[in-house]
């Protein structure tokens, strides 16, 4: 029942409404944080997954896989984020993990989750025009007590996820691919890359209760992820509201 | 994947007009705690709050979305009709695929259920527990169901996140009527599973 | 899997993009920036595949499967990674970096191993004439819309069919590309010494299945090796003409190897819902004299879903005839069972539901057939 078709279609719906702005981002923070609380003072934070997508969309319409400029990207973006962090009070650890098997196929699902409430939230709630109506105010998303296995993975108290999907396209091809990108969206197999547009979420997870203490989605066409300064950028607007 | 380009549009755009339509067909956003709705001429209840979409005949239900908890009211489906109501393919237009017909037994409208989550690429389904249970005062029966996501259709992760389903079915009078509930194994489904389950013994059906 | 069938518009190639035999250990060499590219996605994609929950993992059938591959890749059996999908189709593929593909439904339609070894075979064919590339390059010179890679990278991390799919916008191969596939694919069955008449007959019997198909309907024999008389013609000439002594075709240790997978692959098979494929496939699995019992109760199974006129009549006959085999399902018993209870047999029904609990009372829905029992 997940792959129905027409309840996919509002995540198109969600990528057509994000494509006016140049750069738009829209986040949230769990209910009982105030707007502007820290709450990262003597934390640590495991980055769970940047999972990040660079691709080219060349005249003829083929995109073409771009290796340099994926690991340039993602490289920027890992070290954009932890330039960041390092300015913040919270300390950025590496994942390490030594479980047994039983237990890693709990965290697997643990994990999948994590990405599966990610994705609820950019759909269901930070999307301009597709949000549950029950979810127009509140912020209260979790994945549950057995967390409790994340944080023995991981060794941290809060695991950040986030993914980005990015494409370069000449001018002529943009109108093109934004009719592509809903298109394969609407039937749930592709996110994005082909549209000439970045979007991207992030959300913070906390490992002690659960909850996801804040996430944000974030839409742009301008800068360039194979920049250092323009990655800094980008992943500035990506962690708007980070409560860290 | 890249797909042709033309055809898709116009699935897309079908697609989205039947979201629409699921959207804004006279049914309440919301559904709040004790709030009775009527679907046809089953009446349900709950005691959560929950998001509503659908018409006359379908019902979802959701907290979260539908990928974290997923509940669909299904009333009066007729013999030689999709078991989802979904537009009808060309297996259906053969008289083949997802379709009920009145003469199904039990355990073939469970077998119907896991060849369409087979069909909407869940992955590893599997269905026990089948045992006779009261729709509000119809004879029908109960079933559990377990499954994978599909690396294919899933939006939300690379598959493999593990569900769990429970569903209570009646065919009497040669319609099928049915609640379905599913959510991740994982923390959601046993969060509310003992508040579905109160929908589905509290249901009124004459 | 219905994502892959929405198949690009087909390439007409212009320039020369004839691209040298792979050579043994190519990933460790210098690559073209766009070979590269290829390769990067694919590697990104075969995470996935090798991660997706539709994969068969048991190392008894891991093992199998890497021994016949390495077998017929020769001086390239270091660079081929097998994988077991769970899908019901007579299908597989070979992506550009060494990862091959293979459906359950292959194997459920594969009687022995020879005809195995020719699909895969025929795939590493694929591989080592580097015809992935040498679409990939066509694809660049021709201007077609949403056609292309995109969805190779878009596709990698996001999903299987997603990766699969993006995949099978390269697996369009020209004639010329699977005539060489074919034919090397021979050379290895050749050298293996597998039966010859292996592709000729799995040909044979797809072109069979292919040929009922309704039109417009997914095809349980995949779109990307079109199942025609002229292959199945040409691999039957290929066998004539170069008869081996001594080949085997390895049916023991493939029947040995598939059995306990039988029933839920066919149970998958019958899920698709496409009567007419199932139906000429159970057919020619019936005639042969192994496993009747599995068979012959999924014929029985095909007729009770299909319910044409005449079906429940043909399906209790079905399910009568799998009990008279050695291997008895109990479950065959309950879908007997259902069968003479929609016929209006229900004494019979009622013995068919009693043996079922009797041999398996323990059973998912032994409830709702003891409140049958106990109704009467």
């Amino acid at each position: 029942m997940k792959q129905l078709r027409w309840i996919r279609a509002s995540t198109a719906l969600l990528l057509l409404l994000t494509l006016a702005a140049c750069t738009s981002t829209n986040n949230r923070r769990a209910d009982n944080l105030k707007a502007d609380a820290k709450i990262g003072a003597g934390k640590t934070v495991v980055i769970l997954e940047a999972d990040v997508e660079l691709s080219e969309l060349l005249a003829g319409g083929v995109e073409e896989p771009r290796v340099a400029w994926t690991k340039a990207a993602e490289a920027n973006i890992n070290y954009a984020i932890e330039q960041d962090l390092n300015g913040r009070a919270v300390k950025l650890v590496a994942r390490n993990q030594a479980l047994s098997d039983v237990d890693k196929a709990q965290l697997k699902q643990l994990e999948l989750l994590t990405q599966t409430v990610g994705f609820s939230i950019v759909r269901y709630q930070l999307s301009p025009y597709y949000s549950l109506p029950t979810k127009k105010t509140g912020f209260d998303w979790g994945v549950g007590p057995n967390v409790s296995l994340m944080k023995a993975a991981y060794g941290a108290d809060y695991a950040m996820v986030t993914l980005v999907r990015d494409s370069y396209a000449s001018s002529g091809r943009k109108a093109v691919a934004i009719l592509g990108v809903l298109a394969a969206v609407a039937t749930g197999v592709n996110v994005g890359a082909s549209t000439g547009q970045r979007f991207g979420y992030t959300l913070l997870l906390d490992l002690t209760t659960g909850k996801v203490v804040w996430a944000n989605f974030m839409a742009s066409e301008t800068g360039d992820l194979r920049n250092v300064e323009d990655a800094k950028k980008v992943v500035k607007s990506m962690l708007a509201g980070l409560p860290l | 994947m890249k797909i042709k380009l033309k055809p898709l549009i116009f699935q897309y755009l079908a697609v989205a007009a039947l979201t629409l339509t699921l959207t804004s067909c006279g049914v309440a956003p919301i559904i709040e705690p004790g709030q009775v709705v009527k679907v046809k001429d089953l009446g349900l209840s709950s005691s959560l709050r929950w998001n509503q979409f659908g018409d006359s005949r379908i019902r979802l239900w959701t907290i979260d979305g539908s990928m974290l908890n997923d509940l669909r009211i299904f009333a009066d489906i007729k013999s030689g009709e999709h078991l989802f109501l979904a537009p009808k393919g060309r297996a259906e237009r053969r008289g083949e695929g997802l379709l009920f017909r009145a003469d199904m037994s039990e355990i073939e409208v469970q077998e119907l259920f896991v060849d369409a989550l087979k069909r909407y690429d869940a992955v590893n389904v599997s269905a026990s527990g089948l045992r006779p249970a009261k729709l509000g005062n119809r004879a029908g029966f109960r079933f559990e169901l377990a499954f994978e996501s599909g690396s294919g259709l899933s939006l939300g992760n690379r598959g493999g996140l593990k569900y769990k389903a429970m569903v209570l079915a009646e065919t009497q009078g040669s319609t099928l009527s049915f609640l379905y509930f599913d959510a991740p194994a994982e923390f959601y489904f046993d969060r509310d599973k003992a508040a579905v389950e109160q929908i589905f013994t509290t249901v009124s059906a004459p | 899997m219905r994502a892959l069938l929405l198949i690009l518009a087909f390439l007409s190639g212009c320039a020369n993009t004839q691209v040298a035999d792979v050579q043994p250990g190519h990933r460790s060499q210098n690559k073209d920036l766009d070979e590269a590219g290829l390769w990067f996605a694919m590697d990104r994609a075969e995470k996935t595949v090798a991660a997706a929950p539709e994969r068969i993992t048991d190392k008894v059938m891991q093992d199998y499967l890497n021994a016949l591959s390495c077998k017929l890749a020769a001086d390239l059996c270091g660079d081929i990674r097998i994988y077991l999908i769970r899908q019901p189709y007579l299908n597989a593929f070979m992506a550009p970096n060494g990862m091959m593909v293979i459906f359950t439904g292959t194997l459920a339609r594969t009687e022995n191993e020879a005809q195995l070894a020719f699909v895969m075979a025929h795939e590493i064919g694929h591989y080592r004439g580097r015809h992935s590339l040498e679409n990939w390059r066509h694809l660049k010179n021709v201007s077609n819309l949403m056609t292309g890679i995109g969805s190779v990278t878009a596709g990698t991390g996001v999903g299987l069919v997603a990766a699969l799919g993006a995949y099978a916008n390269l697996a369009s191969f020209s004639r010329d590309q699977e005539r060489e596939a074919d034919a090397l694919g021979f050379q290895s069955l050749q050298a293996a010494k597998l039966d010859l008449a292996a592709p000729g007959e799995l040909w044979s019997a797809a072109y069979e299945e292919e040929k009922v198909n309704p039109k417009g309907f997914m095809s349980g024999v995949f779109a990307s090796h079109p199942a025609t008389t002229e292959r199945r013609d040409r691999l039957k000439q290929m066998a004539l003409s170069n008869a081996t002594e001594g080949a085997d075709a390895g049916a023991e240790r493939f029947r040995a190897l598939i059995k306990p997978y039988r029933s839920s692959w066919l149970a998958d098979e019958l899920a698709r819902r496409n009567y007419a494929q199932s139906d000429v496939m159970l057919a020619r699995l019936a005639a042969i004299p192994w496993d009747l019992g599995t068979v012959k109760n999924f014929q029985g199974e095909l007729y009770r879903k299909r319910a044409q006129p005449g079906d429940l009549a043909r399906a209790a006959s079905a399910y009568q005839a799998a009990l008279r085999e050695p291997d008895v399902s109990p479950a065959t018993f309950r879908d007997l069972g259902t069968t003479l209870k929609r016929l209006g047999n229900n004494a019979a029904a009622l013995d068919a539901f009693r043996e079922y609990l009797k041999r398996a009372p323990n059973a998912n829905d032994a409830a709702m057939i003891r409140s049958y029992l106990n109704e009467n």
